[in-house]
């Protein structure tokens, strides 16, 4: 009817006419600058962490390697910490530990929450309302708090501290898995579905869940990056990874003793988290401008 | 019949959107013109290019649109090439615009007084007293009852017809020329359409503002317009005075739309049915799709070969009536 | 409006007994006999004293009446006593309060203070260069560990430059903690501010006021300032929140005596009364927080102040 925006309407047709939706697609992601250096970089640290052993010029744990806090050099490109050992062998296997923490926190918080919110988006009625409310609410807690919380009372330790950012990040999944099921669910293939007689599972995994998957991957990837913040957070304070771990948080919780003499000590990690945070924060951007085009070409 | 002085003259104009290899264009060399005190209503279906004319003259195309080329005159000034600076001066002072969703397009954070004391503030230099003054006269101008109350009252807490009527009481505020009424009723109840309407007839008369009007509602064309330009694809393809292109349509479009509406009088008693353009088989062609020739040949009945390959120019019947068809004016 | 305030506080209200339950039950988080684990730190202590202590965080209740021995607890202002230095945790938590809440303040302020200006010159200049570095720049800020940036702003500030001390107590020593506090919510704002402009920009009553003939600087600022703020006030309750998780780390990158640095301690010598009253605290002023945000919003909009 309207013709207020007729640029929505003129403007795509021949994108369409010319390409397939695949082909679209993967032009736009080689267009897309976000998805491409943050993608890049989540492959590169993936790899570093992989082939971490072949990589690292010496053992991240071999005290006396080199000399105590030395100065970054040919032999030691980042330097030795305040046992002789090799800073950046230790940054490399670092990312192991990042990504694991990563992947687990993940894990959890996307398993239960991604169960709550759908839960509480199919059901509907009361319980789904009180289930969203409670979560709403816990959602206005930062996660550090909830994470800190819980690791003050499960015990302070790495495993802990992966447990805790997983939890604590759950009411962000559930709110987003809310939201994208319950506007899902209101499209009439659900209906169609349940007519033709899928049962309740069956509707949600077969059909709901395709459709709920894309939107989360950037949840996903965004989580990731705040997990790793929170982990290291967690570290940094003596609360999560212990020595001799080389995660980079307690890296920099060591070195910041140093910092007056080596500041190396406290470079190194500080980027690594920097960079690999950032990455992922870069790739959830990216992916989500290709899932949402309108809001990309608002966006830029 | 008004005086045939021209007060706006728009020759030409062409609209593209997108560059490069997405580059396509909305408006073909679209012209006409516009007397003093007349209503011309610019019809046409979804996509024919009608707000995209209304939007061009105000200056206010989105981002991706360009004008390629063409002139918008308004007296003796083109607004196409116009400063920033002038433009924004006719803007509201000589030309304003009443748009079609009355809900959205209130600031909903402001006050009707203040949004429609703000213009007068701006374009003529009034006091706040002063602006005052004239927005109490101009609420009660558009019918509104309690203007006092209406003033300090905020656009959500109108209902939709009363909005439309604030809108029009802000295109009106610094007795403007021309009024640009995109699709003023649409949004609105088919009771409160009627009111509307009325309105904008009194308002006409009292003030003698020209009036282009852009709807695709020929019950509102039939009772509000001198003239009607039709538009398809982004030509204009008949232009005619309103009694004749009702009684004697040339164009197989014009034709095709008028054969779906009930009978002019019956239309003018503005009783039952508000036919729609789209009532005609087949749709507008994408403007991706579109080729030299006339837009309108894979749904024309009488299209020859020529049709497909060359657009017809327009060509006048008699001093009021044009119509670009190389069947019907060779 | 009054009703709103009415039905928020309601909610407030059932958020903060919900929370208090919910730091309540953590205690039973701790892996093994509670009491045993916090009277770790006192030698050895005999079953009467562990029974003593049992008693009073009413432990040896059920499980369904612990509550409200807590919440009774609470109410007439007893926190209880933190297990290491015995001092009431009400006390400890309020000494440490003002400077929190300085350190948050400033935080906020700064986040506030450049993030909407940044976040609006970056939607008015939408696809300039300067709007692509700023919109680089916030996704720095919301990626870099606000640990490690306090790190470096006190190896370049303090250290190499000698301008602004390590810590201290004065206002000169609260810049540092302050920025590397705001650094990541100033991002946050950006975008948000950003992101609600150009929303607004692409609303009808913009093209309305445009139409009239209103100089792009009265569109801007009168029109879509306004509706944009509001939709950034929103956010500031949650950035607040988030904010206050950040104090903690901070604190302890930059000793400032306040609640966060009080906590790792607790944490570290299993205090868990004084843990349990922390988490408590800092939940209610969120809560509060977050309330007098909403507040704000009615006020700014009057869609829901004009009923």
């Amino acid at each position: 009817m309207s013709v207020v925006v007729p640029a929505a309407q003129s403007l795509p047709a021949p994108l369409t006419r010319m390409a397939s939706p695949r082909r679209l697609l993967l032009r736009r992601m080689l267009r897309s600058r976000s998805f491409l250096i943050g993608g890049g970089i989540v492959v590169f640290v993936a790899l570093v962490a992989i082939f971490a052993p072949g990589l690292a010029p010496f053992d991240p744990d071999r005290i006396g390697a080199g000399k105590r806090l030395a100065a970054p050099g040919a032999k030691f490109l980042l330097g030795t910490d305040e046992f002789g050992r090799d800073i950046l062998s230790r940054v490399i296997f670092g990312a192991r530990y990042t990504l694991y923490i990563g992947l687990v926190a993940v894990g959890i918080g996307l398993l239960c929450g991604v169960v709550i919110g759908a839960t509480a988006a199919y059901a509907g009625g009361w319980f789904g309302g009180l289930l969203m409310r409670t979560i709403d609410l816990l959602y206005t807690f930062p996660d550090v708090l909830i994470a800190l919380g819980l690791v003050a009372f499960l015990g302070p330790n790495l495993t802990n501290a992966m447990i805790a950012v997983g939890i604590s990040a759950i009411p962000y999944y559930a709110r987003v898995t809310y939201g994208v099921v319950l506007s899902e669910r209101q499209k009439p293939y659900v209906d169609a579905a349940q007519v033709v007689g899928a049962g309740h599972l069956r509707v949600v995994v077969r059909h709901l869940m395709p459709n709920v998957l894309p939107p989360m991957i950037v949840v996903a990837s965004l989580g990731f990056s705040a997990a790793v913040l929170s982990a290291a957070a967690l570290s940094f304070l003596g609360l999560g990874a212990q020595p001799p771990t080389p995660e980079w948080g307690l890296m920099l919780s060591t070195g910041r003793n140093y910092i007056t003499r080596d500041p190396w000590l406290v470079i190194g990690p500080g980027v690594a988290i920097f960079i690999t945070v950032m990455a992922f924060n870069l790739f959830g951007d990216g992916v989500r401008d290709l899932l949402d085009p309108r809001q990309r070409q608002r966006t830029q | 019949m008004p005086v045939a002085t021209d007060l706006l003259d728009i020759q030409d104009l062409t609209v593209t959107f997108g560059g490069g290899s997405s580059r396509v264009t909305a408006l073909h060399g679209v012209s006409f013109d516009l007397r003093k005190g007349e209503t011309l209503a610019l019809v046409g279906e979804s996509g024919s290019g009608k707000s995209l004319t209304a939007l061009s003259i105000m200056g206010l195309l989105p981002p991706e649109g360009h004008v390629a080329g063409g002139r918008v005159m308004l007296g003796s000034e083109d607004l196409l090439t116009q400063s920033r600076r002038d433009l924004v001066r006719t803007r509201g002072s000589r030309v304003s615009m009443v748009f079609q969703e009355p809900m959205t397009s209130l600031n909903p954070v402001l006050t009707v007084g203040r949004q429609l004391t703000e213009g007068l503030e701006f374009h003529r230099g009034a006091t706040r007293a002063a602006a005052k003054a004239r927005a109490l006269d101009l609420l009660k101008l558009v019918g509104l009852t309690q203007p006092e109350r209406r003033m300090r009252q905020y656009p959500h807490q109108l209902s939709g017809g009363m909005r439309q009527r604030v809108m029009i009481a802000m295109a009106l505020a610094c007795e403007p020329d021309l009024i640009i009424a995109d699709e003023p009723t649409t949004a609105l109840d088919v009771s409160i359409q009627a009111q509307i309407i009325d309105l904008m007839l009194d308002i006409k008369e009292r003030l003698g503002t020209a009036i282009l009007l852009i709807t695709h509602d020929l019950g509102v064309v039939a009772e509000m317009a001198d003239r009607i330009a039709v538009l398809y694809a982004g030509h204009v393809i008949e232009i005619a005075e309103s009694l004749t292109l009702f009684d004697t349509p040339r164009h197989p479009y014009t034709e095709g739309l008028l054969a779906a509406v009930p009978r002019l009088d019956v239309l003018v008693a503005g009783t039952t049915a508000r036919v729609r353009l789209a009532e005609l088989p087949g749709s507008v062609p994408s403007p991706a799709d579109r080729t030299n020739g006339c837009p309108f040949t894979p749904r024309c009945p009488i299209a020859t070969a020529r049709c497909a390959a060359e657009m017809p120019p327009m060509t006048p019947l008699d001093a009021a009536h044009s119509v670009a068809c190389w069947e019907r004016a060779p | 409006m009054t009703r709103f305030i009415l039905r928020r506080l309601f909610t407030a209200l059932i958020t903060l007994i919900i929370s208090s339950f919910l730091v309540c039950m953590l205690i039973h988080l701790i892996p093994g006999d509670p009491v045993a684990m916090m009277m770790a730190q006192n030698s050895s202590p005999t079953p009467e004293q562990l029974a003593a202590m049992r008693h009073m965080l009413g432990l040896d209740l059920p499980l369904w009446q612990q509550y409200f021995h807590y919440v009774g607890r609470l109410l007439t202002g007893d926190m209880g006593r933190s297990i290491f230095g015995s001092e009431p945790v009400g006390k400890l938590l309020l000494e440490r309060l003002p400077n929190t809440f300085a350190l948050a303040f400033a935080g906020l302020a700064i986040a506030i203070g450049f993030g909407m200006p940044l976040g609006f010159f970056a939607a008015y200049k939408k696809g300039s260069w300067a709007d692509s570095a700023l919109m680089a720049f916030a996704v720095a800020g919301v990626s870099v560990p606000n640990f490690w940036l306090g790190l470096m702003l006190v190896l370049l500030f303090s250290m190499t430059l000698g301008w602004l001390p390590v810590a201290g107590e004065d206002w000169r020593s609260m810049i540092l903690p302050a920025v590397t506090l705001g650094v990541t919510y100033m991002a946050i704002i950006a975008r948000m501010t950003r992101s609600a402009m150009i929303e607004v920009f692409s609303e009808d009553f913009i093209r309305t006021a445009r139409a009239k003939g209103l100089p792009e600087s009265i569109v801007m600022f009168r029109h879509a300032l306004r509706p944009a703020m509001i939709s950034v006030v929103t956010i500031i309750g949650v950035v607040f929140g988030y904010l206050m998780g950040g104090a903690v780390v901070v604190e302890n990158v930059f000793s400032w005596n306040g609640l966060g640095r009080l906590a790792i301690q607790a944490i570290n010598y299993r205090d868990y009364p004084l843990i349990q009253g922390f988490i408590l605290l800092f939940a209610t002023i969120i809560v509060v927080m977050s309330v007098l945000l909403d507040i704000a919003y009615a006020w700014l909009d009057p869609r829901i102040s004009v009923q």
